[in-house]
């Protein structure tokens, strides 16, 4: 009698315990949302773990699924977190670092590619990314020490490192243009400043806006004299239109410097990226 | 003792089994009431779980089907869609596949895919002997979305007389339907390339074609403002001014404006298909 109690006992117990998922089945769960791109959902699940397991993957998949959602910031902050003793280790922390590139973070995406446990292979990435970071810095001398250099360079990382030295190319040999260079040119030729910052089309067509609207103001001028009412209106609409032109070249060659910096980063962050995507993928 | 030791295993042997399939029902009953409870995202994630961990083809569809409705009623209809898609038709039964295309000419109607709709509804059509109500409704409003009013209005008497029993109220709804889809009720919709045709030849016609009479006349004498300004000038022999000041402004406005009609009209063909298309849901869904 007393045995069979226990029994039921124990049979109802299994009831509840098969009801519930292992923390294992919660992780191949997890990695199938992932593989489905529901990412959110992989996010739910890996917050309810979150109090339940300090395990790697618990970090590994929330900054995965994060960065997926380009959450980039808090991506980091879960992929830093892997351990070392983790398969995911290399991947997360290059993939924490990259993150930080992109949010600007270049303070602590350096410390953390320092920190990193290098293998050989490791090491050449960690090269790479460091000579980027260094390129996004403008940092030109600190780029020609680091970058890679040697004639064995993983297959992995060869054309970004050329697209890199590319890039450092086109960067160094640039001056950049000077924003009172283009303001005296636009006094001087009206839209010949936009034309200097490298907006023809934009400079053409403030000569002419300004341009017709001085024969205006001098035909008006010539024969009605300086005091006639559309002497001083088209004179007025003139200088407005003259001293406008000196100020929008100004600003153009600073949104044209802006223009190309922000190209060359984003030519960098793409360059950056691929071998990481090729390596641990 | 033998006796003994062969009932206490065949009774632990059926008590494994049992829990077993019990532990599934279990974590769908859970799933069905975080349903019923609103939480439609967490029950989206159960029925995903089941999914994962269940091999039954009865679970696939059940599973399926109420994760897709979790989506619909989340208002995420693109993932409702992708959702009911993955359910294998060829293993249902008709009623199930009627069950499940019926769901899904639903939530291609509601996230704008009104193509696949309709060729959803074609397919229930060759299957099924007659298709759902709520799928001749969809019909309807997918062809109003498409400006098939003919078409709409035909199947909007066929879903009257099949469904509304009274036969005096059939013949007041007949009438109602036919007013609706009248011609003189119908969306006027304005030809966007004669709107921008009129504006072409006379500035402002446009817009007084898409009925902004006020902005038409405006424009009308803007646009002849500077015509003027820039003939008299150069008649005073302001050529300069004359072009500049009036012509090189008229360029400008009358360029400008012909986008604008365009713009115009379209805004105004949205508006009114709109209108109309509210009007025959509310009456439609009143049957």
């Amino acid at each position: 009698m007393k045995r069979t109690f226990i029994l039921i006992i124990l049979c109802v117990l299994s009831l509840n315990i098969s009801a519930q998922y292992s923390i294992k089945q919660r992780f191949e769960f997890v990695h199938h949302l992932i593989k489905s791109n529901d990412f959110k959902e992989a996010l739910i699940e890996l917050d309810y773990l979150e109090g339940k397991t300090t395990s790697d993957s618990l970090y590994y998949l929330k900054g995965w699924s994060l960065y997926s959602l380009k959450q980039l910031t808090n991506s980091a902050d879960n992929f830093k977190k892997v351990s070392r003793t983790s398969t995911f280790y290399h991947k997360s922390h290059f993939f924490a670092a990259y993150s930080y590139v992109h949010t600007r973070n270049y303070k602590d995406a350096k410390r953390i590619l320092n920190q990193i446990e290098l293998t050989p292979q490791t090491r050449q990435l960690q090269d790479f990314e460091s000579s980027g970071i260094a390129l996004l810095e403008r940092d030109f001398d600190l780029y020609e020490t680091v970058s890679l250099k040697s004639k064995h360079i993983l297959p992995a990382l060869q054309t970004e490192v050329i697209n890199l030295t590319k890039l450092h190319a086109s960067l160094k040999n640039r001056k950049p243009k000077k924003m009172w260079l283009a303001g005296l040119m636009s006094a001087i030729v009206p839209g010949s400043g936009k034309m200097y910052a490298g907006k023809t089309g934009e400079g053409i067509a403030s000569l002419l806006m300004v341009g017709s609207t001085g024969l205006v103001t001098w035909e008006n001028h010539r024969k009605l004299g300086v005091k006639n009412f559309k002497t001083i209106l088209f004179g007025s609409i003139f200088t407005i239109f003259y001293v406008g032109n000196i100020y929008g070249s100004v600003f153009s060659v600073k949104i044209s410097n802006e223009e190309f910096n922000h190209e060359m980063d984003q030519k960098i962050l793409f360059n950056l990226h691929i071998p990481l995507r090729n390596i641990f993928n | 003792m033998k006796w003994i030791k062969k009932y206490y295993l065949i009774y632990i042997f059926l008590c494994g089994t049992f829990s077993i399939s019990q532990a599934d029902n279990r974590i769908l009953i859970k799933a069905d009431s975080l349903f019923s409870s609103g939480k439609f995202q967490s029950a989206a994630i159960e029925y995903e779980r089941i999914l994962y961990f269940s091999d039954t083809d009865q679970s696939n569809y059940d599973c399926l089907y109420k994760k897709a409705q979790c989506y619909k009623l989340l208002t995420d209809f693109t993932k409702a869609c992708k959702t009911l898609e993955r359910i294998n038709l060829f293993r249902e039964n008709i009623n199930n596949y009627i069950d499940i295309k019926r769901e899904l000419c639903l939530c291609y109607y509601l996230d704008n895919n009104l193509q696949k709709a309709l060729m959803v509804i074609t397919q229930l059509r060759h299957k099924a002997k007659a298709l759902p109500k709520e799928t001749q409704l969809v019909e309807i409003f997918v062809l109003n979305e498409m400006k098939k009013w003919q078409d709409a209005h035909q199947k909007a008497k066929l879903y009257a007389e099949q469904y509304v029993s009274e036969e005096n109220h059939k013949l007041i709804s007949l009438k109602k339907l036919d007013s609706l889809y009248s011609k003189k009720n119908l969306p006027k919709l304005k030809s966007i390339d004669k709107a921008e045709n009129l504006s072409r030849f006379i500035p402002g016609v446009g817009q007084l074609y898409c009925g902004k009479i006020a902005e038409g006349s405006f424009t009308f004498l803007f646009n002849g403002a500077f015509l003027a300004l820039g003939a008299q000038q150069i008649l005073s022999k302001f050529y300069f001014t004359g072009y500049t000041a009036g012509f090189g402004v008229l360029h400008k406005t009358y360029t400008g404006n012909m986008a604008r009609t365009k713009h115009l009209a379209k805004k105004v063909n949205l508006v009114r298909s709109t209108h109309f298309n509210e009007s025959i849901i509310k009456y439609m869904l009143s049957l």
